[in-house]
């Protein structure tokens, strides 16, 4: 098997809680707990999981724009973990990222052709005169036309911006573009655009995707592979198509939760009780456990390893024979 | 039999000194008692307008310029001002998007339930004042499904969850026992998990208080699993119309089609 572009090893991170006059340490909100990732060239990964489970927190670390407490993140087998700022900096230009909200992840007072030239210039890839017509191939490249070049954000819609946002993550020429929920904040005929868009990218440089989603039919509909996050921790990975039989209690949950737009099917639905537990308190031993309809005693207080339990299939879970995943 | 509502040839635009935006553009249909009726189409279709439209609540420079609505025969349009605001909440009420900017950050769920319960009250000149610490608003979370009904209806809207938050908003809504639920994209901003519950939740009240459902969504999903018949807006305008066993099995407009393609399946 060729080396991994990138391999994650027991990432984790959390976040102090200060409280009261003197600002003392109350308590962690641990948004990474042990993730373990690899992602290979030309693949995709895709990252699903609900809202403050820790998704964005995991793409901020992997680019060093937060700090990781422990942990090791390998590209090229460089662990990225101990490097500098400064030391970081010939990697920035291979790691890319492309933002949620295409509203207020472009600068509104630099002209499109600015935005997209600025890493360029930052990475030394290029002069000043050479800048225009490397932004003119980038907005071909994205889709847009290249007269785009002296226009302000404000003037293109939600769908052209992202394209924008996509052309400025393509510029460095990157290894690999983390997309932290791309098409949320679009319409679905508009997100659909720009998923092809991204999938025929992905074809004609190779790039690596870490795609980051809470929606599980988009995820695997462009991602060769999944990983499934639920509490800072990575509960299931395997190849997409996987995912329609599950291994993990929670996968199956989220996916039997998806509103199938068929109503002539019927269906046995599993509604997991309650919310999502605070990570302030995590619950003890599988911190699944308090939602989980196969919970036994067991679950309450020993934790689940993560295991493979097919070739690629890992999954965290006591009762993976019981889930009926492996037997499909 | 008459039906609940009935809208006839609305029209919604938006009056601007440079140009007038049709939001709704001669859009008829109607509703009847006890029914779910789902709204699909993309932001801008003008679903959210036409429901604004039904309870009078559009605001300037949006503007109703024509049709009629009828409401149990009455037509909305023409009724002044205080009739309407008796109507709302009473016999039709709304539940918005965001649970946590239509809920009033200053107030305790148990006080926000009463208010609209008071006014109404008080404009129909009934009396009986409710009371935030009536059984009538520990009722009505248990009702939506709220656990801890006592510790919730003490709370300010930051201190539950976005999907105690919507239970919160749909309490409110009931809390009228109107004859129609009017849901702007009830479920859009919340997670998977927690829609779930939530549309389960809107179908079997509905069900159980024989309410009318109208229900406005951009997820084919949701109205597959929630209504009987449909409607596909585009540009202000309907597209096409039918029950919702059709809509899926045999589109007939191509807009419709073409949404319909674009849905990424899940083989499950």
């Amino acid at each position: 098997m060729p080396p991994f572009l990138l391999e994650v090893k027991n990432l984790k991170k959390g976040f102090p809680i200060r409280k009261g006059f003197f600002s003392r340490i109350r308590g962690t909100v641990q948004a990474l707990n042990n993730v373990s990732l690899n992602i290979q060239r030309g693949e995709t990964l895709g990252l699903v999981g609900e809202s403050g489970c820790g998704k964005t927190t995991l793409a901020r670390a992997l680019l060093k724009l937060i700090r990781p407490d422990s942990g090791e993140i390998l590209f090229q087998k460089t662990d990225l973990v101990p490097l500098s700022s400064r030391q970081m900096r010939p990697f920035r230009r291979h790691l890319q990222m492309v933002f949620q909200d295409p509203y207020s992840s472009l600068n509104p007072r630099m002209r499109v052709g600015e935005i997209i030239a600025e890493p360029l210039l930052i990475h030394r890839q290029i002069n000043r005169s050479e800048k225009r017509e490397k932004v003119a191939e980038l907005l071909e490249a994205v889709g847009l036309s290249p007269n785009f070049y002296d226009q302000y954000p404000h003037e293109f819609s939600g769908g052209q911006r992202q394209r924008i946002g996509i052309a400025r993550a393509l510029a460095p020429l990157p290894e690999l573009i983390i997309a932290d929920e791309p098409v949320s904040a679009l319409d679905v005929s508009i997100g659909t655009q720009i998923i092809h868009l991204l999938q025929e990218l992905q074809k004609k440089r190779h790039l690596s995707y870490l795609f980051i989603s809470h929606d599980l039919k988009l995820v695997r509909m462009i991602s060769h592979r999944v990983a499934v996050m639920y509490l800072g921790e990575i509960v299931e990975s395997g190849p997409a198509e996987a995912l329609s039989h599950p291994l993990h209690p929670y996968t199956q949950a989220l996916v039997s939760a998806i509103p199938i737009p068929d109503p002539a099917l019927k269906r046995k639905r599993i509604l997991l009780a309650g919310e999502v537990p605070s990570p302030t308190e995590l619950p003890s031993g599988c911190s699944f456990h308090p939602r989980c309809p196969y919970a036994e005693e067991r679950c309450k207080t020993q934790k689940p390893v993560v295991k493979e339990w097919q070739p690629g299939r890992w999954a965290s879970c006591h009762f993976v024979d019981k889930i009926g995943g492996l037997h499909e | 039999m008459e039906p609940l509502l009935k809208v006839e040839n609305l029209k919604t635009y938006f009056l601007t000194s440079r140009e007038t935006i049709k939001a709704v553009d001669d859009v008829s249909f109607t509703l009847n008692r006890g029914e779910t009726l789902g709204i699909v189409g993309e932001s801008g279709s003008g679903k959210s307008v036409t429901a604004l439209s039904l309870l009078r609540l559009v605001s300037p420079p949006g503007k109703i310029v024509g049709g009629r609505i009828l409401f149990q025969g009455e037509d909305i349009m023409t009724l002044p001002e205080e009739t309407v605001r008796q109507l709302r909440g009473r016999r039709m009420a709304m539940v918005f998007q965001e649970p946590m900017t239509a809920l009033n950050p200053v107030f305790t769920v148990a006080n926000q339930i009463c208010e609209g319960v008071k006014l109404h009250q008080q404009l129909s000149g009934t009396a009986r004042v409710i009371h935030p610490r009536d059984e009538k608003v520990i009722e009505l979370l248990k009702l939506v499904g709220i656990p801890d009904p006592e510790r919730v209806s003490k709370s300010y809207p930051h201190e539950i969850s976005g999907g105690m938050r919507q239970r919160v908003m749909i309490a409110m809504a009931l809390a009228g026992n109107p004859d129609l639920l009017i849901a702007d994209e009830p479920t859009t901003a919340l997670d998977v998990t927690i829609q779930a519950q939530v549309l389960e939740l809107l179908k079997e009240l509905q069900k159980k208080l024989k309410m009318a459902l109208l229900l406005i969504t951009h997820d084919f999903g949701v109205i597959a699993e929630t209504v009987e018949r449909v409607i596909v807006m585009q540009q202000g305008k309907i597209v096409e119309e039918a029950t919702t066993l059709e809509l899926f099995r045999k589109p007939e407009h191509p807009y419709t089609k073409k949404l319909l393609e674009m849905i990424p399946r899940w083989a499950g």
